[in-house]
């Protein structure tokens, strides 16, 4: 709506623009890892990667259209504005390490097959299971904030669960003695960054958290 | 003319002081720009004291008669107690200075009606509970009705914008109407200025006060106030302002300054927070009796001095 206050629902497109392309990303860095897994580091891998690193550059195009858009309108009050530069830089993150995982393996040229496929499978499925319950809270705090928390109580939810699942895999690759140290320490790594893209999903989370709490009596 | 400086004097540090209770909140926050506050601010206090500003100048010429001289000693002993405390980093109401300061004149010269003085005193200790009562019904009727229907982060924004903007209109108004008694209300019993001439020149000078000198406190008691949250400091100025205007209905001054402190005690015991500390209660009590009793003395001295 165009009215004395300006574009109201400029800001909520372009949120969700840069939802989707971040959740481009997170699933092309998916279907990526998987392919690597069954087909090694292969041209095939690379030239999906080049495409995870372009989505990647766009949601960050998209951030700083909305940041530029932030300061512009007066709208919202100071406080939100920070409070939503703190949620972006939030949803920025699972792009930047979804990104940096993908990177790490292919400069590695791991093996990662032998990690546990698995685990690994339901760990990148429940993540982006989980993006999706952050992208509905965040469209909801500009419909009904009330129905945003219930997301975010899930959102919390899968994340331990993966945190469950990260120290499993973390603990069966210290135990397989057919590793060397080097190697288990790169896969230790691995594992830890793929489940850092769900702990930042729910460090969005909280945010929204935090925003809902701060508007309530 | 002259003898109306102390009188100007006192309504400028007024300004200067109060308008952070009203508008402090939105400056902080940078919802509105200080300029726009000042003004509006300027310009409904002006308002405030000329259509309602007269009940709260009938109460005090009610607690001793005056001359031009005596009207002079005490708004100049108010004011000095006003600056001196400021000055102290004392807590300080202009409502209870200008209360001491004219028992201490009105001492000397044997005319003090000690009447009124229970009205103004139970209105004194009634200031923050009222506001402490006004902002836990205001955060009910918030929480019961109007949080049911805004639940979208853009429209609640916009609410507690022009909330907040109309919130410190309204406590412009109010702090007119209520304290324009402090600055005139003297000068009015003596005869020498009509009460609508004392109203108006009440206001602009309280104006005077926002508009030349109350950035800096504003932007500090802000900051106090907005710790809670946009809306809670909301409903905080707007129990305060309410609580002032019922006050200047029944035509006696009170602090704006307690008065925000109780609706934000207030709103601190509906979040489970209790924000009635030693501290706290140090400086009402103080504003209770330590103000008035400085002013008291001060008026006192000065008036044998001239005497």
């Amino acid at each position: 709506m165009v009215g004395f206050w300006g574009d109201t629902n400029k800001i909520i497109d372009l949120f969700e623009e840069h939802e989707n392309k971040v959740g481009l990303c997170l699933n092309k860095f998916v279907q990526t890892i998987e392919l690597y897994i069954e087909k090694g580091n292969s041209e095939e891998v690379k030239k999906i990667s080049k495409k995870v690193h372009s989505l990647e550059t766009e949601a960050d195009k998209t951030r700083r259209k909305i940041i530029k858009l932030l300061i512009k309108e007066k709208y919202l009050l100071p406080n939100t504005r920070r409070d939503f530069l703190n949620l972006l830089e939030y949803l920025d993150k699972v792009a930047d390490y979804s990104e940096a995982a993908l990177d790490y393996v292919i400069l590695q040229n791991m093996d990662i097959s032998k990690i546990g496929k698995n685990y690994l499978d339901d760990i990148l499925s429940m993540t982006i299971e989980q993006y999706k319950l952050l992208k509905k809270a965040v469209k909801l705090l500009f419909e009904d904030i009330d129905e945003a928390y219930e997301y975010v109580a899930e959102i919390e939810n899968i994340e331990s669960e993966i945190d469950d699942l990260e120290r499993i895999l973390i603990s069966r690759i210290s135990q397989r003695d057919e590793l060397s140290y080097g190697l288990k320490s790169l896969y230790r790594d691995f594992v830890t960054m793929i489940a850092n893209i769900s702990d930042v999903i729910e460090d969005a989370g909280d945010e929204i958290e935090l925003i809902i709490a701060m508007r309530k009596i | 003319m002259f003898k109306l400086i102390s009188g100007f004097f006192l309504g400028w540090a007024l300004g200067s002081n109060d308008a952070a209770n009203i508008f402090g909140t939105a400056v902080a926050t940078r919802t509105i720009k200080f300029w726009t506050a000042a003004i509006l601010t300027s310009v409904f206090v002006i308002i405030g004291a000329v259509l309602e500003g007269s009940g709260g100048i009938e109460t005090l010429g009610s607690l001793s008669s005056q001359t031009v001289n005596s009207a002079f000693i005490t708004s100049f002993a108010a004011a000095i107690t006003v600056s001196l405390m400021t000055y102290l980093k004392l807590p300080v109401s202009t409502s209870q200075a200008v209360v001491g300061a004219i028992i201490g004149s009105g001492l000397v010269r044997n005319t003090v009606n000690f009447t009124p003085l229970l009205k103004i005193f139970a209105a004194w200790f009634f200031t923050p509970i009222g506001a402490l009562i006004i902002a836990i019904i205001f955060m009910k009727i918030y929480s019961s009705y109007i949080e049911k229907y805004i639940k979208n982060i853009v429209s609640l924004d916009k609410m507690i914008k022009i909330g907040l903007i109309i919130a410190g209109i309204y406590g412009s108004y109010a702090l007119g109407a209520n304290n324009v008694a402090n600055v005139t209300g003297v000068y009015v019993k003596t005869g020498f200025i009509s009460p609508v001439q004392g109203s108006l020149f009440g206001g602009i000078a309280i104006a005077s006060g926002v508009l030349t000198y109350s950035r800096n406190v504003m932007m500090t008691v802000g900051q106090r106030i907005t710790k809670l949250s946009s809306l809670n400091a909301l409903i905080a100025v707007l129990a305060e302002s309410t609580t002032v205007y019922i006050y200047a209905k029944i035509g006696i001054p009170v602090s704006t300054s307690q008065a925000i402190v109780g609706a934000v005690i207030g709103i601190g015991l509906i979040k489970g927070i209790n924000l009635l500390n030693k501290n706290t209660l140090k400086n009402i009590f103080f504003g209770w009796l330590g103000t008035p009793t400085i002013a008291l003395i001060i008026s006192f001295i000065m008036t044998n001095l001239i005497n």
